[in-house]
């Protein structure tokens, strides 16, 4: 399961790019719309890592992050936080939440692609 | 014939008749006998006297007379301020148009005086005038007035200043005693910075001395008279323009960034993989054609709120994190939670009528999650913010609990705002964590940092008194008694320093100011503290006055060292004493014939020693050495604040050396106090 990405985001525009590019380059990628679906998928696919926005419906992205880091069994998986508020503080308590890395839009998705490939290898 | 004439012909019939009867009682007596011719001599003297005595009865008519009452009328007039009284001299006086002209020099003098009063009478109406439509006009504005004389005493102050600080505004009252100190300076330094922009005027945000309220305002210095202008004003807040400002915020920060990100993440799948199929392609077209109308349609949106926005006012300004931590802790006072402050107070920009709200709110909400009723709260200097600490013993806060909580607005306040929105003006994002390695977790707000330099560089802070060291007096309190195996992390201090008129108690010099502050736990308790200024009994010395900034005036009323020495020492009962270079200190507190004091005390320049053998041991260069932010205002205070924190730094530097109890600690400073006493003898 290693080469597996959980995208998670409730725009479908940037879903349908970042899930293009991944499985071009050879991922399994699943899809999530809302941080309960999100924590539902981390919980049946297991990802490697997951790309996670943080504005999102009921639950959000830094709750969902969270949520990952108590579970021991879920220590593995990797978290790129991905967010259209630029600024410094939220990248701050991102990472003082345990994500691993932090992306804020708009980015490259070539970018985002190589972050990806840096962090899980290429499949 | 005038009347002088008529004397000088007198005078001389009285010259001529004594010629006469001399002549003629000299030719008669040559044929008379010697008892004849005495008794005609007798007979001519007797002549001459009585022309003489009458001549004099009429110089007194005409002369003495009138020139005696002229003078006691003259006398009269002089004393008399106010009145018309003229002279009057009886009639048949010979001093003729002397008193003429006297009564025309008289009536010159009136007159001018008449002038001279009209005119000051009429200065004096304007000036009540004036008074009157200055008084009116302060009256009528809902900001506070407060007109302050270089000696930071209130001159003038308007209603809504009494209103707004809560107190009637007698005229000298110290501005001190009204609102907190260190804003009102750190804006007073900023303005004579030399190179600061040219602007007499800078804004401020300060606390009433009871900690009740910030207060927005702004300090204007006036040229010319040496002091300055308070303005304050409790609510400067546009409720229109601060949405508005909070919707430009949103579009700039996230509106705009989405479509962008999902156009440019569309353009580039398209770039790197021409060969997709037509159906692939076609999903790609969409998301371009839509994501193009959302961007134009939230550029119009964004150019509107900004046309919109130019009236808008920000209300952001420095505040003072001791101000705001006192106003949080009053406010929590009432609903029975405790706030404890840490660590070095720190400026941070915010909006003064909001951000208490916040904090506030949070922690009622804190109190009802964990349902802890003591929190500790500090600012942190970060690389670009300013982070404000809540803490507890316990675990962090989920961040959805956290969310749910941003959307409420604030507690017991009529702000329509969520706290979220009133954090996103202040650009801020909280997040809750566990901190690392201990059973603490603290909720974290990060502020934007001021504009303005947190300390002033030490090249403008007062210089350092000169240092004299009395290692044997510090033999004296080297001895932990009881509490020799005590953990200095289990101990409490307080933490002191004084200011003084000079250095040699023994030649008079004496205690002004007694600052001092707790530290228990290994914790700096910042608002834990003793402030007080002491009259010396004699005057202060400009020369150390550079030092301190304290000036008679400033002790005039304060009370002796008698008073104020068992005060300090209540304050320090049941807490060990420390000090930097405190020999210095205790020599002015035993000097007063008060019975010397026996207790342990810790000194700093002593542990610095321990800590690094040779290096500077001022408190300036041992604060920098450890990190610790130094205030930029001399007082006693402020340097036991420094003392304090840099006592807490050493302690963790001596732990790590093995020196984990009182009695450890000051053993080592003994045989330091030892070492220096034999170099000094040398």
């Amino acid at each position: 399961m290693a080469a597996s990405v959980l995208v998670v985001d409730d725009e479908p525009n940037i879903v349908l790019s970042l899930e293009f590019l991944l499985k071009q380059v050879g991922y399994t990628v699943h899809v999530a719309r809302d941080g309960e679906a999100a924590l539902e998928a981390v919980a049946q696919f297991k990802p490697g890592l997951v790309l996670l926005d943080v504005m999102m419906p009921k639950r959000d992205g830094f709750d969902v992050c969270q949520t990952i880091r108590a579970n021991p069994d879920w220590n593995d998986i990797r978290v790129i936080m991905l967010t259209a508020r630029g600024r410094e503080v939220e990248r701050e308590k991102g990472l003082a939440l345990g994500a691993d890395d932090y992306v804020t839009k708009p980015f490259s998705t070539r970018d985002v692609v190589e972050k990806v490939r840096q962090i899980l290898g290429t499949p | 014939m005038p009347d002088r004439a008529k004397v000088a012909l007198r005078i001389g019939g009285v010259g001529a008749l004594a010629v006469v009867v001399v002549a003629g009682t000299a030719l008669l007596a040559r044929d008379m006998d010697r008892d004849s011719a005495l008794m005609l001599a007798l007979a001519g003297a007797g002549l001459i006297a009585a022309a003489l005595a009458l001549l004099w009865q009429r110089l007194s008519v005409l002369l003495f007379d009138p020139l005696a009452a002229l003078s006691a009328e003259l006398a009269a007039i002089a004393e008399q301020r106010h009145g018309e009284r003229a002279i009057h001299l009886a009639d048949g006086h010979g001093l003729g148009p002397v008193l003429t002209h006297l009564h025309r020099l008289l009536d010159r003098l009136r007159a001018d005086r008449h002038q001279a009063e009209a005119a000051q009478l009429r200065t004096q109406a304007q000036l009540t005038e004036r008074q009157s439509w200055l008084d009116a006009i302060l009256a009528d504005l809902s900001d506070g007035i407060l007109v302050v004389a270089a000696d930071h005493r209130v001159i003038q102050a308007n209603p809504a200043a009494a209103r707004l600080l809560g107190e009637e505004i007698a005229p000298g009252q110290p501005l001190f005693a009204l609102v907190t100190r260190e804003p009102v300076l750190h804006v007073l330094a900023q303005l004579s910075t030399p190179g600061y922009p040219s602007a007499k005027s800078a804004a401020m945000v300060c606390a009433t001395t009871d900690a009740s309220r910030l207060l927005h305002g702004r300090l204007t210095v006036i040229a010319g008279f040496g002091g300055y202008l308070v303005r304050l004003s409790d609510s400067g807040r546009d409720d229109a323009a601060l949405e508005r400002d909070n919707a430009l915020r949103k579009a700039i920060t996230q509106d705009l960034r989405r479509p962008i990100a999902n156009l440019r993440a569309a353009a580039e799948t398209i770039s790197t993989f021409p060969d997709m199929t037509a159906r692939e392609r076609a999903a790609f077209d969409e998301v371009v054609v839509e994501e193009s109308t959302i961007l134009s349609q939230r550029i119009e949106e964004l150019e509107s709120d900004f046309l919109a926005r130019s009236d808008a006012q920000g209300v952001m300004a420095d505040i003072y994190s001791l101000d705001l931590f006192n106003c949080l802790a009053r406010d929590c006072a009432r609903d029975r939670v405790g706030l404890t402050m840490e660590g070095i107070p720190l400026w941070l920009k915010g909006d003064a009528q909001s951000l208490p709200l916040v904090l506030h709110s949070l922690i009622l909400r804190l109190r009802h999650e964990i349902g802890c009723t003591s929190f500790d709260v500090e600012a942190l200097l970060a690389d670009r913010h300013v982070y404000l600490d809540i803490s507890w013993n316990g675990p962090a806060i989920a961040s959805s609990s956290l969310d749910s909580w941003l959307n409420r607005t604030p507690d017991g306040s009529s702000d329509r705002r969520s706290l979220r929105d009133i954090l996103d003006q202040h650009g801020s994002e909280p997040w809750s964590q566990v901190l690392k390695g201990k059973d603490r977790a603290i909720l974290r707000l990060p502020f934007p940092a001021p504009e303005r330099l947190q300390f002033t560089p030490s090249d403008q802070r007062a210089p350092s008194r000169p240092e004299f060291h009395d290692f044997a007096l510090m033999r004296a309190h080297c001895d932990a008694g009881q509490l020799s195996d005590t953990r200095l992390s289990a101990l409490s201090f307080v933490v002191f320093d004084c200011e003084t008129t000079g250095l040699r108690p023994d030649d008079g010099d004496a205690i002004i100011q007694i600052g001092a502050v707790k530290v228990a736990g290994g914790k700096v308790l910042t608002t834990d503290t003793f402030d007080r200024l002491v009259n010396p009994g004699r005057p202060i010395p400009p020369s150390s006055t550079i030092f301190h900034g304290i000036t008679d005036a400033m002790v005039k009323d304060k009370p002796p060292l008698s008073v104020v020495r068992p005060q300090f020492l209540d304050f320090a009962a049941g807490s060990v004493l420390a000090g930097h270079n405190a020999a210095f200190d205790l020599r002015f507190l035993r000097a007063d014939q008060a019975p010397p004091l026996s207790i342990p005390v810790v000194d700093t320049m002593l542990l610095s020693g321990l800590a690094d053998p040779g290096a500077d041991s001022s408190l300036d260069a041992l604060a920098r050495r450890l990190g610790v932010s130094v205030p930029p205002h001399r007082s006693a205070l402020a340097d036991a604040l420094t003392t304090a924190d840099v006592l807490v730094r050493l302690f963790e530097r001596l732990e790590a050396r093995g020196l984990v109890t009182l009695g450890q600690v000051l053993a080592a400073a003994r045989e330091s106090c030892a070492i220096n006493s034999t170099i000094g003898a040398d």
